[in-house]
């Protein structure tokens, strides 16, 4: 999870403070479509996870990319 | 250092990594890499980068099928990179090689179309590097083959996005960027240190002796074989290595020498520091042999207490992690060469770097055994030669102004292109000079640039000397003719400047011994100086070379 939230913050570019699992992509302007493409990129890479096309949408908050990581 | 990235395909996401680092323009929308750098109002050049990377995807560049297709649209792409290159010699251009995520699903018999166009797409470009100074390749095709097109590539990014690239393959490319970036402005190391035993072979030689050292062609002994080849790799490029060993020096220059599987031999050493002494301390005394800065060596030894004491001792020297996994020597050799020797291009001059620095050391012994130093100046039978700049010498001057930093007097560092554009420039005067000896030829150390700043005044733009013949007072006759120069020609004054940097203390001095008028000085120690041509103190210079004008 510490992980996943020190993504989302320097995807974002924002402060790692300001991010909780339940911030959505409605709390912050900068998640915009291309940061969302750009944070399953970067979880994927990092966090050995798999988001299937079809899912992508579906993620709204942070801990929804949890039900995509194979480690925790 | 102002950047560009245009490509085919969607790289904002590339640009926004490299942003962190460097100021980098972005064209709006990405098929409109054409217009940018063919049209000369563009936003690109508006922006007046210094580097443009075009980063091209292949199968979105090349449509046609037939080979008539496919060749008019290679022709056409050339066509505006070329275009674009000629028409900015101030910026620098990597263009990159063309890869087919996939390939037409064919018969066994067919000519597969992908792999005839990324091979005349990389012919092209290899003639755009010999025709255009500014002209480089962006190897991504390397990356593709290390890493596979699987991990490259990430379908899923490409359909969401128009983004081809994997989160693995574009921090792969962002180094490649960077590297190429670093490789511009000239930031390369000079010497590569190494330790013997269980580094450049297997096994400590003064336990198992000449012939139980894992060294040979086949199997475990070839790791060290294979390291030792994409060392000697490195070394042609103009690097120059060293030893530093503890070892009885009998034992271990028995290996050297007479080990039939050693790749790199005697000669391909400046210097063999085979002691018990402490590294650190043969470190620096191999800097101050070899007169180079301790930041321009990095050490490699398969010893951690050893690079722990280097790195504590010379925090400057850069000290490598050893791969425990010794099957990976020759890749962790090619990584050394990636991180910290990489080069665009290389000149006459550092291939034949290794023979200058050990005729130097044969000059360093000279003056141990001469009675005095002056002595051994006068017995040096030193021949100056000083010219004006031709285009020939662009790519050495450049290479002079990047990494000359003792003997300096202003740093400013230009590039192939800014030279070539001071040659025709009539306010410029460049000269060269060039420096034999009895041990043999320095090649070309000294670059001095004027710049006639009005009908009685000239100004010293630039005025280096390569830290190969410092000491010498070369500079002294070199100076002395630049004065004469524009006293014939009737100048009255020749203003000169020495900007302080953190390396170029030994220049510090200069003017003053030379009886110049200080003008000026700020609190940073910058200094400006006034001669009047007219007054020249002749007999403060010293002179023990001949002087030839060409």
């Amino acid at each position: 999870m510490e992980k996943l939230i020190e993504i989302v913050a320097e995807i974002l570019n924002v402060d790692k403070a300001n991010i909780s699992p339940e911030t959505s992509r409605d709390d912050i302007p900068a998640w915009d479509s291309f940061n969302h493409i750009r944070l399953i990129a970067e979880a994927e890479d990092q966090l050995d996870a798999k988001i299937p096309f079809e899912k992508i949408s579906e993620i709204r908050k942070v801990s929804d990319f949890l039900n995509y990581v194979k480690r925790k | 250092m102002r950047i560009s990235i245009l490509s085919n395909i969607n790289l904002d996401s590339l640009a926004v990594r490299v942003s962190r680092s460097y100021d980098v323009y972005r064209a709006e929308g990405y098929g409109r890499w054409v217009q940018e750098i063919t049209n000369s109002d563009s936003g690109l050049y508006i922006f007046k980068p210094k580097v443009v990377f075009i980063i091209l995807d292949g199968t979105e560049l090349i449509k046609g099928h037939s080979e008539e297709e496919y060749n008019m649209e290679i022709e056409e792409n050339i066509r505006y990179i070329e275009e674009a290159i000629s028409d900015n010699p101030e910026i620098n251009f990597f263009i990159s090689n063309l890869d087919f995520w996939t390939k037409t699903i064919k018969c066994a018999k067919s000519v597969i179309k992908e792999r005839r166009v990324e091979f005349l797409w990389e012919e092209n470009l290899l003639k755009l590097g010999m025709k255009y100074r500014n002209a480089y390749l962006f190897d991504i095709k390397s990356i593709i083959e290390s890493i596979g097109r699987e991990q490259f590539y990430s379908r899923k990014l490409w359909y969401l996005a128009g983004m081809k690239y994997s989160t693995k393959g574009e921090k792969l490319l962002e180094f490649c960027v960077r590297r190429s970036v670093a490789s511009i402005k000239g930031e390369r190391k000079k010497c590569l240190v190494l330790d013997l035993d269980n580094t450049l072979w297997g096994g400590v030689v003064g336990e198992v002796g000449l012939n139980g050292i894992e060294l040979s062609d086949f199997k475990e002994g070839s790791r060290y074989k294979d390291f030792q080849r994409k060392i000697k790799e490195i070394k042609d490029l103009g690097i120059i290595l060293a030893v530093v060993s503890k070892n009885n020096y009998s034992d271990a220059i028995k290996v050297i020498r007479e080990h039939k599987d050693m790749i790199l031999k005697e000669e391909d050493f400046v210097s063999l520091k085979i002691n018990w002494d402490i590294k650190s301390q043969n470190l620096k005394a191999l800097a101050e042999e070899l007169n180079i800065g301790l930041d321009s060596i990095v050490f490699v030894d398969d010893n951690p207490i050893e690079r722990e004491g280097v790195k504590s001792e010379l925090p400057m020297v850069i000290v490598p992690d050893f791969p425990e996994d010794t099957s990976l020597l020759a890749d962790f050799a090619e990584q050394l060469y990636r991180d910290y020797f990489y080069a665009l291009s290389i000149t006459d001059e550092d291939t034949i770097k290794t023979g200058l620095y050990q005729q130097n050391i044969k000059r360093s012994e000279a003056i141990k055994s001469s009675n005095s130093y002056e002595d051994y100046l006068k017995s040096l039978d030193t021949e100056i030669e000083i010219r004006r700049m031709s285009i020939e010498d662009i790519q050495r001057a450049s290479q002079l102004t990047q990494k000359t930093n003792q003997f300096n007097l202003t740093t400013k560092r230009y590039s192939e292109i800014e030279l070539s554009k001071m040659l025709i420039d009539d306010c410029f005067d460049c000269f060269v000079a060039s420096v034999k000896d009895r041990f043999g030829d320095n090649g070309m150390v000294c670059v001095a640039i004027a710049k006639q700043k009005s009908v009685c005044e000239v100004e010293l733009d630039t005025f280096l000397l390569s830290c190969r013949v410092m000491g010498r007072f070369i500079e002294d006759q070199i100076i002395n003719y630049i004065e004469g120069i524009y006293r014939d020609m009737g100048y009255e004054r020749l203003i000169t400047y020495y900007l302080q940097t953190a390396k170029n203390v030994p220049a510090k001095e200069f003017f003053e011994r030379l009886g110049y008028n200080l003008v000026e000085m700020d609190k940073e120690g910058n200094k400006k100086y006034m001669l009047q041509l007219k007054e020249m103190a002749v007999d403060s210079r010293k002179r023990y070379g001949k002087l030839v004008i060409v």
